[in-house]
């Protein structure tokens, strides 16, 4: 059995899981317009000065939305300790822990296929003429919090208080990526639009080395 | 059980009137440095490289806080702790009266001194913590993970002195406290990742689980500094805003990279004799652990029969 | 009833296991060999050590010193050894949000076997769940949920069935589905590793008693012992217990 075919395997069942409920998709998105309904009134949206502020908001929100709702990848495991049945079956233990990175990779891009219109809509921005080159944006600073996110909610659902701990370790490790998605982003929406190309090489290394520290450490969050 | 109560035990206590010499010390401390950091950013140069009051508040911090540690009964203060203790007190003289001072700053650039070498000795202490992460992994001896711990709280300590200095550098200068500079932002945010090391660890109580799950967190922790640096440093280009620290490399006088490399080497020194005490603290507690194991598995034995 | 892959039981040797947690220490230097084929019946009260040997022996745990190893399999390949290797836990191992279907479904898949819906079908059919194929696990009852996990448990045909306490739920019927499938797996040549405190009828299928107490073996009535025998020492696990003076020194 690959390591492909093993994390497929999860992650199709994850998938599954989720579409019969859909409770993880709501709340995230629920939380994300709240957010940024929340920071229109400290200040103006109409006004084209405080249009600035809308990537960083935007991001900064899917970051909130993401250290509240990568929790339950592990959590949910602890029911029953199907974890340990996940650990019993003949896989690499790092395969659990790609499948949940991407598992928790398709729903963030999931939320945010729902949300970027309704953000364009409330900070008058244009989208549109950058679509492709935004969403490229968007998976790899994504990506980025998928894969530390994951690993994070992993550690953190083996201590106590585990939904405070997550954002305390999330956050501060994130804001490289906040900072790059931020400014890739805003280089698309502004007025003249390009894509940075450092930006976007600097996401792209930032989830190649943690990928690739998952891969060689990862497992060590399985064992007993 | 132990026979000893270690509350009426006192023999191996600081003895009372160092602890409030110690106390004195450190309010004469805080008062002196108030007063001058007053006179300089009211623009006051002094007359000389250094002053009387700077030299006394130097002998004050020394006695506050190295005094004790060599006079305890319990720190067994040994060569490498007087020798530290020397590093100090000459990197004190060297940054307040060799140094010469600074044609735009002033007396104040002389902060400086600290604020680098805290920095850097903060990195070597995190360093040495992920070194200590993967090793312990791969080996699962527990004296890794008293080094990882051991220097992260180090580090800590080493950044919060950078944190402070920055501001009380600033001030003077610029008139602002913090500028959100590349540097001190980076160092902010790295701050409150290791502090949140920390957290993690106290929130796990099985000892294996937390040595292993806190050092593959270290491990993030550690690739992620480069990445913070620099992604605040790319930003600062785009959205320029005044630097403190503009690197030693900047035009410096060869006589103030003689007293940069002394102070950085006191400091170095004083970082590795710490992490060194906190590290034999962490042993102590282990080697309690296991007493007691020991006492209850001889308690099951006898019991049983 | 799905047979065992090759008919080949899987044996296991403890060699000087000692695991601990924090200051507790929970196995103290078991050694034990248990041969293919063997039916091995776990003895001991609460806390004796039964769950954690369980799980080293399905190497879900590290053990903190000494070593446990699989025979005949010189590879060593673990992720090989796991795929033999079946479990019945203190927990179901199952998910809630899913299906029984796609419960046993998924696990089918992660252990590559072939025929997937086939296997589904014979798995519910044995217990007795083929009418609540579709049903989240979520609303099946204690007994149902037991009945999944010994289910999930055979579903690749296992050489090497562990088992925590798996009569805990069980109905009449089935308790008799489980006596049934056990001695059935027996005949084929599967290794069983059982753990359980008290008599049960179960006990009476085991060949070999191991009594475990406070993280240590104190008897091991070794392979072929009369299930009377078993069914005695068993009866001790409800008054303290007795010290056998034939203690193992190793």
């Amino acid at each position: 059995m690959t390591l492909a075919r093993a994390a497929s395997i999860i992650v199709a069942k994850e998938l599954r899981a989720e579409f019969r409920s859909f409770e993880l998709l709501n709340t995230t998105v629920v939380f994300v317009l709240i957010v940024v309904v929340l920071f229109s009134f400290t200040f103006d949206p109409t006004n084209p000065e405080s249009r600035r502020f809308g990537p960083g908001l935007l991001w900064i929100a899917l970051l909130f939305a993401g250290s509240l709702m990568l929790q339950p990848s592990f959590t949910r495991e602890q029911a029953n300790d199907t974890l340990a049945a996940l650990r019993l079956s003949p896989i690499e233990p790092f395969a659990i822990l790609l499948g949940k990175i991407l598992a928790n990779l398709a729903f963030l891009l999931l939320a945010e296929v729902i949300l970027l219109p309704v953000f364009a809509v409330l900070y008058n921005v244009r989208i549109l003429p950058v679509l492709g080159q935004l969403s490229f944006v968007m998976l790899l600073g994504t990506l980025g919090l998928a894969t530390i996110g994951t690993v994070f909610a992993a550690i953190s659902s083996q201590a106590r208080m585990r939904e405070l701990l997550l954002p305390l370790l999330l956050l501060p490790a994130l804001t490289p990526v906040l900072i790059a998605s931020t400014e890739a982003t805003a280089g698309l929406l502004a007025d003249s639009p390009e894509l940075s190309r450092t930006w976007v090489v600097f996401l792209a290394g930032f989830d190649l080395i943690f990928l690739t520290a998952a891969w060689l450490f990862g497992e060590y969050l399985f064992e007993e | 059980m132990n026979d000893m109560d270690p509350q009426t035990d006192h023999s191996n206590r600081t003895p009372l009137w160092l602890t409030l010499l110690q106390f004195v010390a450190l309010a004469a401390l805080a008062f002196a440095m108030w007063q001058a950091w007053r006179q300089v950013n009211a623009g006051a140069r002094p007359a000389g490289n250094g002053s009387w009051m700077a030299l006394s508040q130097l002998a004050m911090l020394l006695g506050a806080v190295i005094l004790p540690m060599l006079l305890s009964r319990t720190y067994r203060a040994g060569g490498s702790d007087y020798l530290v203790l020397f590093m100090m007190a000459a990197a004190g003289i060297a940054a307040l009266y060799i140094a010469p001072t600074e044609r735009t700053m002033g007396v104040i650039q002389r902060i400086f001194y600290m604020h680098l070498p805290s920095a850097a000795s903060g990195f070597v202490a995190l360093i040495t913590s992920f070194i200590a992460s993967i090793v312990y992994l791969r080996r699962r001896q527990p004296k890794w993970d008293w080094l990882a711990v051991s220097s992260a709280e180090v580090g800590i300590v080493c950044f919060t002195c950078m944190l402070v200095t920055g501001p009380i550098w600033a001030h003077p200068v610029w008139g602002i406290w913090w500028t959100w500079d590349a540097k001190l932002t980076s160092t902010f945010i790295l701050w409150v990742l290791y502090i949140a090391y920390l957290l993690l660890r106290t929130l796990i109580a099985e000892p294996e689980r937390r040595a292993v799950v806190s050092a593959v967190f270290g491990i993030f922790a550690f690739l992620d500094v480069p990445l913070v640096y620099l992604s605040n440093r790319l930003w600062r280009t785009q959205h320029p805003a005044p630097v403190i620290a503009g690197g030693p490399n900047s035009g410096l006088d060869p006589l103030m990279w003689y007293v940069f490399l002394t102070c950085l080497c006191a400091l170095l020194g004083l970082m590795i004799i710490l992490v060194r005490q906190r590290y034999r603290l962490e042993a102590t507690r282990h080697a309690v652990e296991e007493m007691n194991l020991e006492a209850q598995l001889r308690e099951a034995r006898s019991g049983a029969r | 009833m799905t047979a065992t892959q090759n008919s080949a039981g899987l044996g296991i040797e403890f060699r000087d296991i000692e695991k601990r947690y924090g200051a507790m220490l929970a196995l103290r230097r078991v050694s034990m060999n248990i041969a293919a084929g063997e039916f091995v019946a776990l003895l001991g009260h609460n806390g004796s050590g039964k769950t954690t040997l369980l799980k080293i022996a399905a190497l879900l745990g590290r053990p903190t010193a000494g070593e446990v190893s699989f025979f005949p399999d010189p590879a060593g390949d673990v992720i090989a050894i796991k795929r033999r290797i079946g479990m019945v836990a203190h927990n179901t191992l199952l998910y809630d949000e899913l299906t029984a279907a796609e419960n046993l479904r998924f696990f089918a898949r992660l252990y590559g076997l072939d025929d997937i819906p086939s296997r589904i079908t014979h798995a519910l059919e044995a217990a007795g769940l083929v009418a609540r194929r579709d049903s989240l696990v979520r609303t099946f009852s204690r007994g149902m949920r037991q009945r999944m996990a010994i289910g999930r448990a055979l579903l690749a045909g296992p050489n090497l069935l562990l088992l925590d306490e798996p009569a805990a739920g069980l109905d009449r019927q089935g308790l008799d589905w489980l006596n049934e499938t056990l001695s059935h797996l027996h005949r084929e040549g599967c290794t069983i590793l059982m753990s359980t405190h008290g008599r049960s009828e179960t006990l009476a299928l085991a060949t070999r008693a191991v009594c475990l107490e406070a993280g240590s073996v104190v008897r091991d009535t070794g392979p072929a012992a009369h299930s009377n025998e078993i069914l005695d020492l068993a009866a001790g696990f409800g008054s303290p217990p007795r010290f056998e003076s034939q203690e193992r020194a190793r």
